[in-house]
């Protein structure tokens, strides 16, 4: 025959052991592989460069007689 | 008398059932500490965590055009010259070259070109001109907002090129090309300007 109160507090450290084992069965197989997508950047831009040199005619002129 | 007794056997039955309920989950937890699973087989599970960035970048691999020195001929109101080695009533040396761009980042992006002067700035004269064209270096880098291998008038603002340049490794590479009509009254000297291109990620 078991007391009332000492049934009552086995009861209650039952349901503390079966919670703990719960969290821990759930900690266990809740692993989940995560993925993170994060923006770094968003816009880039590139620079190119063009150069012409211009002789007027008249000297180029100059040079074609020489 | 009888209605008592059958409270007392009932906290009984629970008083035992809640040793049972103790005593398994210590041996569950006496297991996990021993390693004790009693199955051949043992499996875990491991967590592999990945964190990818978006980069949008592009580079121009070939960032500049050099036409070198050059006159318009006498006689002419203007040469034309452009990156496939036309010359045309000029004296300059054939070019053959382009502005080479590539999507260098991770991700597909929207591509924009615009110049720092207009042809009237940049050249100068009576009727310049001062032309791009584009195409795809790499197979279907480009899915183009302009029609490629056309000859297109350049603007200080914005001009959609590319709905979608793409960063796959081999179709992320475009060339642009340059034509420039150099009136005989036109700026002499030394004259540059800058291309520039902007990428979006999509």
């Amino acid at each position: 025959m078991i007391k009332k109160k000492v049934a009552i507090t086995l009861f209650i450290v039952a349901l503390l052991l079966v919670a703990v084992v719960i969290t821990n069965c759930l900690i266990q197989s809740d692993e989940k592989i995560s993925t993170n997508d994060s923006q770094d950047n968003l816009n880039d831009t590139g620079n190119g460069k063009i150069g012409v040199v211009i002789l007027p005619p008249e000297i180029e002129d100059k040079n074609n007689v020489n | 008398m009888s209605i008592n007794k059958k409270k007392i056997d009932g906290y009984t039955i629970l008083g035992y059932l809640s040793i049972l309920i103790i005593i398994v989950c210590i041996v569950y937890f006496g297991l996990r500490l021993t390693g004790i699973t009693g199955n051949a087989v043992s499996t875990d599970t491991a967590v592999v965590n990945v964190t990818i960035s978006t980069t949008t970048a592009i580079n121009f691999t070939t960032d500049f055009i050099n036409f070198g020195t050059g006159s318009v001929n006498t006689g002419f109101t203007s040469a034309t010259i452009d990156t496939e080695g036309t010359v045309t009533d000029g004296s300059w040396t054939p070019l053959y070259t382009n502005f080479t761009l590539e999507n260098i980042g991770n991700t597909n992006v929207n591509l924009t070109l615009k110049v720092g002067k207009t042809a009237a700035q940049f050249i100068g004269g009576t009727s310049p001109a001062y032309q791009f064209k584009f195409s795809n270096k790499e197979a279907t880098s480009c899915t183009n907002s302009t029609a490629t291998g056309v000859w297109a008038a350049t603007s200080t603002s914005d001009i959609s090129l590319c709905s979608m340049f793409n960063s796959a490794d081999v179709n992320d590479t475009i060339n642009i090309g340059i034509k420039l009509a150099i009136p005989s009254d036109s700026f002499t000297g030394t004259q540059t300007d800058t291309f520039t291109a902007t990428a979006t990620s999509i």
